[in-house]
């Protein structure tokens, strides 16, 4: 299924176009945010992977949170099994500039060891 | 010191001795000519022989040097129809596709490893095909369209340069010796197969198993029988749904190229207005039929592109009994009373406990009820059973890996795992994707998500969407919608962007150690049919954009 991956990798290569699958457009590149939260899923997929966690608020509610990273084969040495529910991670990027809980992933840290920089 | 005029001779002849070893040597360097497939066909040699020289032995230049699957001819034949002005009426076009991938075919077990390009199938190649031909091929096609050819080293080095010509790409250094490595002209399985290639023997009854998306499991026949004074077949499937809501017979016609690659076309006969995903709907049918002819496997699909279809397994009918299905396919460990039904055909009037085996920790208290096609027995499964995938035997027929034993369903996987939808346009219908859920024990290594884990079949859910970055839900109706049967439909208005979508299914019963619903997830990209880049339209093909109006 990576193949698929491929098709996307092209769509997102003529990302000038006004109709290209989504680059970084979505997300405030002018600041960075860190988030540290509880993984609840690892979804080793394309066109990107992506890690839901949960973060606690200071009142103690839980936002549940997306961050997105680049295709599952493009990271390299990481497996379905690299973030496993449970992990906290240490999350920093860019938010969706409309608000929603994504997070593009500039670096992942989680306590089983796997870390991402630069992605 | 010789003499001058004889010093000019030793120079004359120490050069020409140094020519003919040089002559020689090249000889001996160069490979000879592999050997090519003679053309027989008259209307072959008639209407190909003008361009492509014949020598002394028969062999036609360029095509003796190759074999190839029935789609591989059908695109040469296609492509000289349209760049090299060939002059072929359709049944002339047909007659040569026919011979060429017959005498010029691939064996079955050259043909099984890329049957998924011709079924029109998603596949990761990385496991499968070398990195140098992946990288060169998958930029614009699977790889398998390649690997469905085979040719001599010069054909192959031949064909690259003008494939790289015509399509405008450079060719990778090591792409063409690698090729010719992977997928020489002449092999084993060919030489042993080309004698019985023009053999099919298909004809009478076939029993069916069948698995579609969002459908479930069917079982039915499928009988063929040849048409007279020629060499195709007609089909006609009865197929009946495991869980009794579905009942349907389609109809259609076969050709076998080279004794083993069944290609057809059937449909449920119907002029009513079919649902997109209804199983009445016109099909290509693309099946690999095993050495021995016992079995035939592959897939119905129809859709804009291709993405929606039956998984069929055909075997041959026996005087019985033949066991196809048992369902459920997963009981859990520790529980009793379960009802187990066998699936077949020809089941005896008289069936006993002792008739049925699922191996040691399952216990066959009762036969509830038989037929001729179904066996319902009532089983137990004991606690300390071991977790597995395990054969259910029903008298001599067994089915391997019929059923599964766990402890709980872990997790819920979403399949496809990855998908790909599109919005439509004036000349291009939109592009569907039928979803299922499937429950997974961890497997012996305790660990979700490995290649070890344990699947337990489809569960039942409640199918909902979510659009990335959605904060009110106005993008939803632009997006699309998911229905209770996991059958997403984009938006019938193209709104010209693409867009991240969860698809979710959230299991009516299974839960967490916590007592929460499972939930299993897929990444759906649902993209615009076309879009323009420098000048150029690109459209979608299965899962990747090609430039509009190429060969595919």
């Amino acid at each position: 299924m990576r193949t698929l991956a491929i098709g996307l990798v092209m769509l997102l290569a003529a990302a000038a176009m006004p109709m290209a699958h989504h680059g970084l457009a979505e997300f405030d590149q002018t600041k960075r945010v860190t988030l540290i939260g509880t993984v609840t899923d690892f979804h080793f997929v394309s066109p990107h992977a992506v890690v839901e966690f949960d973060v606690k608020e200071d009142r103690g509610r839980t936002q549940h949170w997306n961050a997105e990273m680049t295709a599952a084969p493009n990271l390299t040495g990481w497996s379905a099994t690299s973030l496993e529910p449970g992990n906290t991670v240490t999350v920093t990027g860019y938010r969706a500039k409309n608000g929603s809980f994504y997070i593009w992933v500039r670096q992942l840290t989680s306590s089983n060891g796997t870390k991402l920089r630069g992605a | 010191m010789l003499p001058r005029a004889l010093r000019t001779n030793v120079r004359t002849i120490l050069g020409a001795a140094a020519t003919l070893l040089a002559v020689v040597n090249f000889s001996f360097a160069q490979p000879r000519a592999e050997a090519g497939i003679p053309v027989t066909d008259p209307l072959v040699l008639a209407k190909c022989g003008t361009c492509h020289a014949v020598d002394q032995h028969g062999s036609m230049r360029r095509v003796s040097s190759a074999r190839a699957t029935p789609e591989g001819w059908q695109d040469v034949v296609r492509r000289m129809i349209r760049d090299d002005g060939v002059s072929l009426t359709p049944p002339e076009a047909r007659d040569i596709v026919r011979y060429l991938s017959t005498r010029h075919g691939l064996a079955p077990d050259e043909t099984r490893p890329v049957m998924y390009y011709a079924e029109r199938r998603i596949r990761d190649e990385a496991a499968t095909t070398g990195a140098d031909v992946r990288d060169a091929c998958s930029r614009c096609h699977q790889a398998a369209r390649a690997l469905a050819w085979r040719r001599t080293a010069e054909d192959w080095k031949l064909f690259a340069e003008e494939h790289a010509a015509r399509n405008h790409f450079e060719l990778e250094p090591g792409v063409v010796a690698s090729l010719a490595k992977r997928a020489p002209l002449r092999t084993p399985e060919w030489d042993a197969w080309s004698a019985r290639a023009s053999m099919p023997a298909i004809t009478g009854r076939w029993l069916a198993s069948v698995h579609v998306l969002g459908h479930g499991s069917l079982v039915g026949d499928v009988e063929v029988e040849s048409v007279p004074g020629g060499d195709e077949f007609l089909t006609r499937a009865h197929l009946r749904a495991v869980d009794g809501k579905t009942e349907l017979t389609r109809t259609g016609r076969v050709i076998v190229y080279a004794g083993s690659a069944w290609r057809g076309r059937s449909s449920g006969n119907t002029d009513a207005r079919l649902a997109p995903n209804d199983l009445l709907n016109e099909t290509r049918d693309v099946m690999w039929i095993s050495p021995d002819g016992s079995r035939a496997e592959g897939r119905w699909f129809w859709g804009q592109y291709q993405e929606l279809g039956f998984d069929v397994k055909l075997q041959r009918a026996s005087p019985g009994p033949d066991l196809l299905l048992v369902e459920p396919v997963a009981f859990k460990l520790g529980t009793s009373a379960n009802r187990m039904r066998l699936i077949g055909d020809r089941f005896p009037s008289r069936v006993a406990p002792a008739d049925l085996a699922a191996g040691p920790g399952v216990t066959v208290r009762r036969i509830i009820s038989s037929s001729a096609t179904e066996v319902v027995a009532e089983v137990d499964v004991a606690k300390d059973a071991v977790p597995g995938r395990r054969d259910v035997a029903f008298r001599s027929s067994t089915l391997a890996r019929a059923v599964a034993l766990y402890d709980r369903v872990d997790y819920v996987k979403v399949v496809p795992e990855e998908a790909m939808a599109t919005f439509g346009d004036q000349t291009h219908p939109r592009g569907f994707q039928q979803f299922e859920a499937v429950g997974y024990q961890r497997g012996p290594d305790d660990k979700r998500h490995t290649d070890d884990d344990l699947e337990l079949g489809p569960i039942d859910v409640e199918w909902s969407m979510e659009v990335f970055y959605e904060i009110d839900l106005s993008r939803r109706a632009r997006v699309g919608t998911i229905s209770t049967t996991g059958f997403f439909a984009p938006a019938a208005v193209n709104p010209a962007a693409n867009y991240d979508v969860w698809i979710i299914a959230t299991a009516k019963t299974e839960t967490t150690s916590e007592g929460k619903p499972l939930v299993g997830k897929c990444y759906l990209v649902v993209t615009v049919p076309t879009y323009l880049l420098d000048g150029r339209t690109f459209v979608r093909d299965l899962d990747r954009w090609v430039e509009e109006g190429s060969p595919r």
